[in-house]
């Protein structure tokens, strides 16, 4: 029952979603043939562009546009034809820069996870010692660095000085190395930011959990420090850190706008950004629909795993 | 405590590894053994194409790819001047008809010979005679072939595999004679067998170079086409590959990850630190300030002609392009074929004389009025504050007005609601085109000029057919232009490019094109 209220309320605000959306694209005041021809075209060509006006249906009243465009969207899952691209459906665009919004967010996921934890580890557990100073420091920094610089930095450093890195990434079908190591950079900026947010979250949560009552009788029990924070206190002070990771890979995942315009990665994010530029409106509606689906998702699947966790939730 | 360090260590080892530590030995045998011209040559293009197929899309990005990839009847050589491309010969038979004789054995990239059935494929699919298309690409070709007076289609005739006649009516005729070559060069021949959806994905054109690969949103691959007809490229393998940010183009040129790069104000102290040629041209871009003569202060031509003395035109191109950029005297650059070297009455700056007219107009104590931008475009920016400043020291106020391109283009564009405006007028070799915005009744004409000599002039340019003559027209028209002080004229800002050690050359041209046949590889 609790799920299938969680799946309702899902379709509901996907709905409202869509409805939104359309209504205040159509508030811009632009002209998005005018982007797609320019002017000169237009001039000289003024059947061509009542041609597009007519393909795109944007000489019709806005509400009949909505319920063509949903009708399409939530039963056929068709998102239209682009503007910009006259080849391919805006579904087939998502999804081919999917594969490099998914790469970039789960490499970078996995070593967030990996790094912030055990940072996170280390800082509660030299608490108040010069090593635990030394980290505290360093995360933040990392928190503080605005991820645009730290990417410039890198790219300078070890693209131009050292030549150590590619200053670009990209797919090497059936080379997965190769492919990994052009990610490097974008990955590494992604990573210092992150790592310092989930390392300082788990060390707070960690320290809290060092000084309740039940970690006290456990020790007294007889359990060492190793013991105690395998069992009990890291598998406690990981239900914040969740909520946060959670929140982290779906910002990743719906496309680091910035650091994919800086390393020049045909993301997600870039693509918005050049839809909105050529005032593609069936790209940037599918765009932000897909944007709304993934956290929309993310936020029913948190749930689900909160309700395995803490059954008392269902109630 | 232990398995922690162990783990973190293998953190970093995982890391370090994904790190190319190779690469710059790799980068070090490339130079050193391998032939550049077999190396990809990476060119940063700042968006993807919308469509590959020819004349499809008309962004100046996508021309300046699909150029390398398709060729026409004519072509313009490294001096701008137009040649016989896939043509071997062009026969005037009268004042309506031409007669175009085909090279022969040239050979599309998918192999079939250019036949004049694809001449005629081509021609018709630019005025929208294609079905499957289904789009006018081109109104003067929609004119020529669509015509009441000249029997639609059979305007344009076979007459054998390698000859075709054109019948040009006198619609197309009315506007277009004297820029039939350019029209020419302008339709890209396709063969008449291959789909609009295969055009699309997998182009096929006459040029130097074919189609290899497309990476959707990352990168656009070409490689040398063996079989063509003209001169072989020295480079073999070419990728315009998107970079849109400016930074990221600067450290990828620094790193050698791209080989080619656009030299503008902010870049060019870093690029001449890397001790590389910088090659300059002009762009043949006219940037100048619309002066609205509908309005006062600007339908009195002593305070128009006094802007053109206020404005130092030398410090403006120190000051907002950082030295680069040739100065402009009317509505056509010094580098185009038909400007007119003997214009008479030039406006050297003069803050004297600025101030004289103004007092004589009535305006002994300055003026005001709103000058309006592009706001995305940065040289425009920086160039209104000079402006501004210069217009200061002879007593007029002037307030800069920031749009953005879409408000600028219904406000000012279309509707001509502005006092004084700036904006850029992008190149083209065809001085028709670029003067005709001056006559009367054209609706790109955003000062609202009206002058029945220049009308005549341009009308009588167009239809002229004799070279020298048209010249003459052109000549007087600029004249009118200067003594009319329509406008402020500022200046071609220039185009300056910068090639990765290893090449030199490449020719630049007054509308958008990368023309990567003529790099050449240091031997």
């Amino acid at each position: 029952m609790y799920v299938l209220k969680k799946i309702s309320l899902c379709i509901f605000t996907m709905f409202v979603i869509s409805i939104f959306l359309f209504i205040m694209l159509n508030l811009i005041p632009t002209d998005p043939v005018i982007s797609k021809l320019g002017i000169e075209r237009i001039n000289e060509n003024p059947r061509l562009a009542q041609k597009v006006y007519e393909e795109f249906e944007l000489d019709k009243p806005v509400i009949k546009r909505y319920v063509n465009w949903a009708k399409k969207v939530f039963l056929d899952f068709d998102f239209g034809k682009s503007f910009t691209y006259d080849d391919y459906d805006v579904s087939y665009l998502i999804f081919s820069r999917l594969k490099y919004t998914l790469i970039l967010s789960l490499y970078s996921f996995l070593l967030t996870v990996l790094l912030g934890i055990t940072f996170g580890i280390l800082i509660a557990k030299f608490d108040k010692t010069i090593i635990g100073n030394i980290l505290n420091i360093f995360t933040q920094f990392g928190l503080s660095l605005p991820n645009f610089w730290v990417a410039i930095l890198l790219l300078s450093f070890f693209g131009i000085k050292l030549k150590m890195a590619s200053t670009h990434v990209e797919i090497i079908e059936n080379d997965i190395i190769k492919t990994l190591k052009s990610f490097t950079l974008p990955v590494l900026t992604l990573v210092i930011g992150q790592t310092a947010i989930v390392s300082r979250y788990l060390k707070v949560a960690l320290l809290d959990e060092k000084n309740k009552y039940y970690v006290m009788v456990a020790k007294s029990k007889g359990l060492t420090d190793s013991e105690l924070m395998k069992k009990h206190i890291l598998k406690n002070a990981l239900m914040p850190v969740i909520t946060i990771m959670g929140l982290i890979f779906i910002s990743t995942l719906t496309g680091s706008i910035v650091i994919e315009n800086v390393f020049s990665i045909p993301g997600i994010g870039t693509l918005l950004i050049n839809a909105i530029k050529n005032s593609d409106y069936p790209l940037i509606q599918g765009i932000v629909f897909y944007y709304s689906f993934i956290v929309v998702f993310s936020s029913f699947i948190l749930d689900i795993m909160y309700m395995i966790i803490d059954p008392r939730i269902r109630s | 405590m232990k398995k922690i360090i162990l783990f973190i260590l293998l953190c970093l080892f995982i890391f370090s590894s994904c790190v190319n530590k190779n690469t710059s030995n790799e980068n070090k045998e490339i130079s050193k053994n391998s032939n550049l011209q077999e190396k990809e040559f990476v060119i940063p293009i700042p968006i993807d194409l919308s469509s590959l197929s020819a004349g499809v899309d008309s962004s100046s990005v996508t021309k300046q790819v699909l150029r390398n990839i398709n060729e026409g009847i004519y072509k313009y050589n490294s001096n701008n001047e137009l040649i016989l491309a896939v043509a071997e010969n062009i026969e005037k038979t009268d004042f309506n008809d031409i007669i175009i004789y085909l090279k022969k054995d040239i050979k599309f990239h998918n192999g079939k010979e250019m036949l004049a059935d694809d001449v005629i494929y081509s021609f018709k699919r630019m005025a929208g005679l294609n079905k499957e298309l289904d789009k006018v690409l081109e109104n003067a070709w929609a004119k020529l072939l669509n015509s009441n007076d000249g029997g639609e289609e059979s305007n344009i005739v076979k007459i054998d595999d390698y000859s075709l006649k054109i019948h040009l009516n006198n619609e197309f005729l009315k506007e277009s004679a004297s820029n039939l070559e350019n029209l020419l060069a302008d339709v890209f021949i396709v063969p008449n067998n291959v789909s609009e959806k295969e055009q699309s994905l997998n182009p096929i054109g006459l040029g130097a170079y074919k189609f290899k690969k497309r990476n959707l949103g990352e990168s656009i691959s070409l490689e040398r086409f063996e079989d063509y007809y003209g001169e072989k490229p020295d480079i073999k393998n070419v990728k315009f590959k998107i970079y849109s940010d400016n930074n990221s183009k600067l450290i990828a040129f620094q790193s050698g990850d791209i080989n080619y790069i656009d030299v503008n104000k902010t870049n060019i102290d870093i690029i001449r630190g890397l001790s590389l040629d910088i090659i300059e041209k002009p762009s043949q871009d006219v940037r100048q300030i619309w002066l609205n003569h509908r309005i006062k202060p600007f339908d009195d031509i002593r305070v128009r002609k006094a802007l053109n003395y206020a404005i130092d035109k030398k410090e403006l191109i120190n000051i907002a392009n950082g030295g680069k950029g040739y100065i402009l005297d009317t509505g056509l650059s010094n580098y185009n074929i038909y400007y007119n070297e003997n214009l008479n009455n030039k406006f050297d700056y003069n803050p004297d004389m600025a101030k004289k007219l103004l007092m004589e107009a009535g305006y002994e104590n300055g003026l005001s009025f709103k000058y309006s931008i592009v706001t995305e475009n940065a040289l425009s920016v920086d160039m209104a504050v000079v402006i501004k400043e210069q217009l200061k020291k002879v007593g007029i106020n002037m307030e800069i007005e920031a749009l953005t391109w879409n408000d600028y283009y219904d406000r000012i564009y279309k509707k001509h609601v502005f006092e004084a405006t700036e904006l850029q007028i992008f190149a083209y070799p065809d001085a028709y085109r670029m003067l005709k915005r001056y006559m009367s009744n054209v609706s790109s004409n955003l000062a609202g000029y009206t002058n029945s000599d220049f009308d005549k002039m341009m009308v009588d340019a167009g239809r002229e057919l004799n070279e020298s003559k048209r010249k003459e027209y052109f000549e007087k028209a600029q004249q009118i232009l200067l003594d009319d002080a329509i406008s402020v004229f500022l200046f071609d800002q220039s185009n300056m490019i910068a090639l990765s050690e290893g090449y030199y050359n490449i020719n630049i041209y007054p509308f958008a094109y990368i023309d990567v046949s003529s790099i050449k590889v240091k031997r």
